[in-house]
């Protein structure tokens, strides 16, 4: 259990440092994104974790990304034409992908353990339900709750030390998975997205969003997934509110923003250093410089 | 070959042969569906539509599956969204990218060594996912999106429209609209459940009654195990005046790719398309899974004519 690092940190007003993108990592190395890489290429996605531990992360995300049943049931009528038409096993495919994504970054920290003083700690993804970037689609409460308890408990049995609700594009369903993860007893950081004038894809202010999930307990507030300015707006507008919603919650400059993935991007340099690295590192030392009680 | 000269084999009671797929056989030669690889692998998508006109399909089917603005804007809150976050081209990518898959048909059967016996037919699916009819749009929204997408296939050059994985007959209503106003022959191809009836748990009788008046020039089912089609096409030849016929897929749905299985080589195929022929069917060809092989052993064991003229 290794939350506990963490929250020292939190605690002492200590700068935590996140990974960068796994996704659009794995996708950049040449992997094709089929089952999130982790089927035919686990020793990339490995590789992505273990480099952004050596670039000084103190948190590293599992690649579990929409990795849920409902993203396999939607390319299909219903369950039973997914059993016509579908391979065997396609119903248990998400649950199988997570416990193996879990296990990936727990390999990828095990390369480690000697060679780091302290251990970094593993968020389990959480996305929406439905498409990340389309709030409009979030399923009833009934079906959000049963749904995000489902992959919540995956991840937990698998042995991630905290949850990470991220891409969060609406309150109503931060709000249900808050609630779920609460009752999972594992520490959880919510996240949501963020689009132009620093709001929620759903145009709901992140002020009001953080302030819906503060009674659920979350450890930390973020945003992420819109450009860096739309990331810079959201925190300037919201970061007086949520550090007035409780002492419980920290508000730290944890951005993990990312763009649309285009095509024709470049290789990777030859000696398989993410791009992210130097920039990562660099970033590390500056928090670190700057970081203050 | 224009589109008149099919229609004139099909009156004399000819057999017509489809091609086979594109998008799987993409997959099985190492290539993936990803951005449909019509600007990054134009060869090997040429070489597909070549190898199955050797095979001796009459008709191609374009590489455009769910080339549509919609497709992309899906992926985005809304369009002010996707101008914000995405890459320029999305909003018009779509259009290029038919025209391109058009060309690429064209120029396939161009260089072949009968340009004279093939027709194009320009292959559009439902403009939401194709297996799940309860997301097709409102009947006003889809009408705009059919004639702009039509009149892209049209300006690109081809002889006719494939409405294809079609899985509710009110948007084949629409797009048969679409095409009559367009002045473009039009087929429609039906996904069929497992028993008998469309996707949408409609039945094959109401939605013949529905498309009759905008007369559609044949009508077909496919992208369904090769035995859901025969029991859909029992059906449909109870009713049906008009062509029909039928492009089963094997193998499995394995999203995001499709998984081979080897369950229905060429000969296990053709006694499927064997069993259409006998209900009644005139078009036949394959979908996801089959191979230029399938379509070579249709071609050549398949009777030349139709049951229903022989």
């Amino acid at each position: 259990m290794s939350y506990g690092r963490i929250q020292g940190h939190l605690s002492r007003g200590e700068m935590v440092l996140l990974d960068g993108g796994v996704g659009t990592e794995i996708y950049r190395r040449g992997v094709y994104w089929r089952s999130n890489g982790i089927e035919r290429n686990p020793e990339v996605v490995r590789q992505v974790h273990a480099d952004y531990i050596a670039a000084g992360a103190d948190v590293i995300t599992t690649n579990t990304f929409q990795l849920t049943r409902r993203s396999y049931l939607n390319l299909f009528h219903d369950i039973e034409h997914m059993r016509h038409i579908g391979p065997e096993g396609l119903e248990n495919k998400a649950e199988m992908l997570v416990r193996r994504a879990v296990e990936l970054a727990r390999e990828a920290r095990e390369q480690f353990r000697s060679a780091t003083a302290g251990e970094v700690a593993i968020a389990g993804s959480i996305s929406p339900l439905q498409h990340c970037f389309r709030p409009q689609l979030a399923p009833p409460n009934d079906e959000l709750r049963t749904e995000h308890a489902e992959t919540i408990q995956q991840l937990k049995e698998s042995g991630v030390d905290f949850l990470l609700l991220e891409t969060m594009n609406n309150i109503r369903e931060a709000v249900v998975a808050s609630d779920v993860a609460r009752t999972s007893n594992l520490p959880f950081w919510v996240s949501f997205a963020v689009r132009e004038g620093g709001k929620l894809l759903s145009r709901e202010s992140v002020a009001g969003a953080a302030k819906a999930v503060e009674p659920y307990g979350p450890e930390a507030i973020l945003v992420n997934c819109g450009p860096i300015e739309d990331i810079t707006l959201a925190l300037s507008r919201s970061a007086a509110t949520i550090r007035q919603a409780g002492n419980t919650l920290f508000f730290r400059a944890l951005l993990r923003p990312t763009k649309f993935p285009r095509k024709n991007i470049s290789p990777p340099p030859g000696n398989g250093q993410p791009w992210a690295r130097r920039s990562l590192a660099a970033v590390a030392e500056r928090l670190r410089l700057t970081s203050r009680h | 070959m224009s589109y008149a000269a099919v229609k004139t084999r099909m009156e004399r009671g000819e057999m017509i042969i489809l091609d086979g797929a594109i998008g799987t056989e993409m997959c099985r030669r190492g290539l993936t569906w990803e951005g449909h690889k019509v600007e990054s692998e134009p060869d090997a998508i040429r070489s597909i539509h070549a190898d199955y006109i050797l095979a001796g399909a009459d008709i191609l089917s374009t590489n455009t599956f769910q080339l549509a603005r919609r497709s992309f804007l899906n992926h985005f809150a809304d369009l002010e969204h996707m101008r914000h976050i995405g890459a320029q081209h999305l909003e018009t990518c779509a259009a290029g990218l038919i025209r391109d898959a058009v060309q690429l048909a064209l120029e396939a059967r161009r260089r072949s060594s009968r340009p004279a016996e093939v027709a194009v037919a320009g292959a559009m699916t439902t403009l939401e996912w194709c297996f799940r009819p309860d997301l097709a749009p409102e009947e006003n929204a889809m009408r705009a999106e059919y004639r702009e997408i039509i009149s892209h296939f049209k300006a690109a050059g081809v002889d006719l429209m494939l409405f294809e994985t079609v899985n509710r007959w009110q948007e084949a209503t629409v797009a048969l609209e679409a095409a009559r106003e367009l002045d473009i022959p039009a087929w429609v191809s039906f996904v069929p459940d497992w028993r008998a009836r469309l996707l949408s748990g409609e039945s094959i009788a109401q939605m013949l009654c529905q498309l009759e008046p905008l007369a559609p020039d044949a009508i077909l089912f496919n992208c369904a195990p090769p035995g859901d089609c025969t029991l859909a096409l029992r059906e449909l030849a109870k009713h049906s005046k008009r062509p029909f016929g039928a492009y089963a897929h094997i193998g499995r749905f394995d999203p995001p790719d499709w998984m081979f299985t080897g369950e229905y080589p060429p000969e296990k195929y053709l006694e499927a398309a064997t069993e259409w022929v006998a209900a009644g069917a005139q078009i036949i060809g394959g979908c996801c899974g089959t191979t230029p092989d399938h379509i070579r052993l249709l071609k050549d064991a398949l009777p030349r004519r139709a049951a229903v003229h022989a």
